[in-house]
């Protein structure tokens, strides 16, 4: 049954089914909004109220059902829930796994830490586990635990769990121990996201808040343009230059792909942001943070856009 | 009705919503609120909502067309109308319903008297 909370207003009405119908074709999902905007002004004209109107409309999610049969398109996979509390959790799980790997056995200790090192060679190119013996892995897979443990917590209390492991995590990073706190970056993130948007009222983001997430998604993905651009005016990557050239235009696609708001896009994005970790853990440099971090960003900006800016009809909790 | 004449009655009227609707039609053009308060009346359907992916439906389909008018102000509403076709469609479900309601009436009354 459909309930009539003097709350479930109009506009919330439409962006329920707004999201139930996120996997229609954009033309026949545009017409089917629209009518049934225009059949709950009709409505009030006609004297009832706003939540009369929109309790004779049925559930959101009855309508998205109709639409579905009526127009010859499948349920969603699976109809089933897919939670999305529970894999951005696991998808945490992962990156912290992972992040201990790289830091426990690829990460360089950062020169003149150890005053007690003699050899500077040896002090800088050593690993972090050759630095500090073996109890280092297990220190580092520490939050990956954390995380994981949070897939054994009732889901009543796991809202306040997750924030509570966001929250760790966060401080993690600015504690920055053994000079790895950077690197939790893209964990915290995933953790943040895990802990808020599975529990958002409404699972698609509301105008300002897309419109903001986009802004912001454009510069994440227009930075490397901005940064070749500042090292061609320097000549510092002219022998990369083409490339380097493939790269801007890749990115100056995806920043058009991002305001189409399409979900191939995001998926992309996510797909470039795990490339970029990859990269920064195999093929490190001196850029080997500022790629893992570019790298957990993109990433997660990926999710967040399946996740909120396009989500998939019928996802849950 | 309990819940399972509802359950009963829903079905059936999954099937003949659609010419409902044309048979609505086949009498004045209507916008989307008139048609929903007719059928509510009748007792034909639960939902408003699901009406529209119908009428969509059946505008791809080409039983009815649509037109927008102007209301009153600077409202305007979209006024769907049956078409050839839909008439069509119409008067063969007439002659189908006839039938079967027949045979059905038949077997039913056969229990009974």
């Amino acid at each position: 049954m459909f309930s009539t909370k003097p709350d479930v207003t109009a506009k919330r009405y439409l962006r329920q089914l707004s999201g139930y119908l996120a996997d229609l074709p954009e033309a026949q999902r545009r017409v089917i909004l629209q009518d049934i905007s225009e059949h709950i002004e009709e409505s009030i004209f006609s004297g009832r109220t706003e939540s009369e109107a929109i309790s004779a409309l049925g559930e959101p999610k009855e309508v998205a059902k109709a639409s579905r049969s009526e127009l010859g398109i499948p349920e969603p996979r699976g109809t089933g829930p897919w939670p999305v509390g529970t894999s951005l959790i696991g998808a945490a799980v992962a990156m912290a796994t992972f992040t201990a790997v790289i830091v426990s056995f690829f990460l360089r200790n950062a020169e003149g830490q150890h005053p007690d090192s003699t050899n500077t060679t040896e002090r800088t190119l050593s690993s972090l586990l050759e630095f500090y013996g073996p109890g280092v892995a297990v220190l580092t897979l520490l939050p990956a635990v954390l995380v994981a443990a949070l897939l054994f917590v009732p889901l009543r209390m796991r809202r306040w769990a997750t924030l509570g492991c966001a929250i760790a995590t966060t401080v993690l990073v600015f504690y920055n121990p053994m000079d790895a706190g950077l690197f939790y970056v893209p964990t915290a993130i995933l953790i943040w996201l895990a802990a808020t948007l599975p529990f958002a009222k409404v699972l698609q983001a509301g105008r300002r808040e897309s419109v903001l997430l986009q802004i912001i998604g454009l510069c994440i993905v227009l930075l490397p343009v901005v940064v070749l651009f500042a090292g061609s005016v320097n000549d510092s990557f002219s022998v990369v230059m083409i490339p380097a050239l493939i790269w801007a235009v890749a990115c100056l696609a995806l920043a058009i792909g991002v305001v189409l708001n399409r979900r191939i896009v995001y998926w992309i994005i996510l797909i470039y942001g795990l490339l970029a970790l990859v990269t920064a853990a195999f093929n490190s440099g001196i850029l080997v943070a500022a790629i893992w971090l570019f790298g957990g960003i993109v990433l997660s900006f990926g999710i967040y856009g399946l996740l909120r800016l396009r989500p998939r009809a019928g996802i849950t909790r | 009705m309990n819940l399972n004449a509802e359950k009963i009655a829903t079905n059936l009227r999954k099937g003949v919503l659609e010419y409902c609707v044309l048979a609505l039609l086949s009498e004045r053009d209507m916008y989307g609120l008139e048609i929903a308060n007719q059928l509510v009346e009748l007792e034909l359907t639960a939902s408003e909502g699901s009406l529209y992916p119908l009428l969509a439906r059946m505008k791809d389909a080409g039983s009815v067309r649509t037109r927008w008018e102007q209301a009153d102000g600077s409202r305007s509403r979209k006024y769907y109308a049956i078409t050839g076709n839909g008439k069509e469609s119409l008067e063969l479900f007439g002659s189908v319903w006839g039938q079967l309601s027949d045979q059905v009436d038949g077997l039913l009354g056969g229990h009974h008297v």
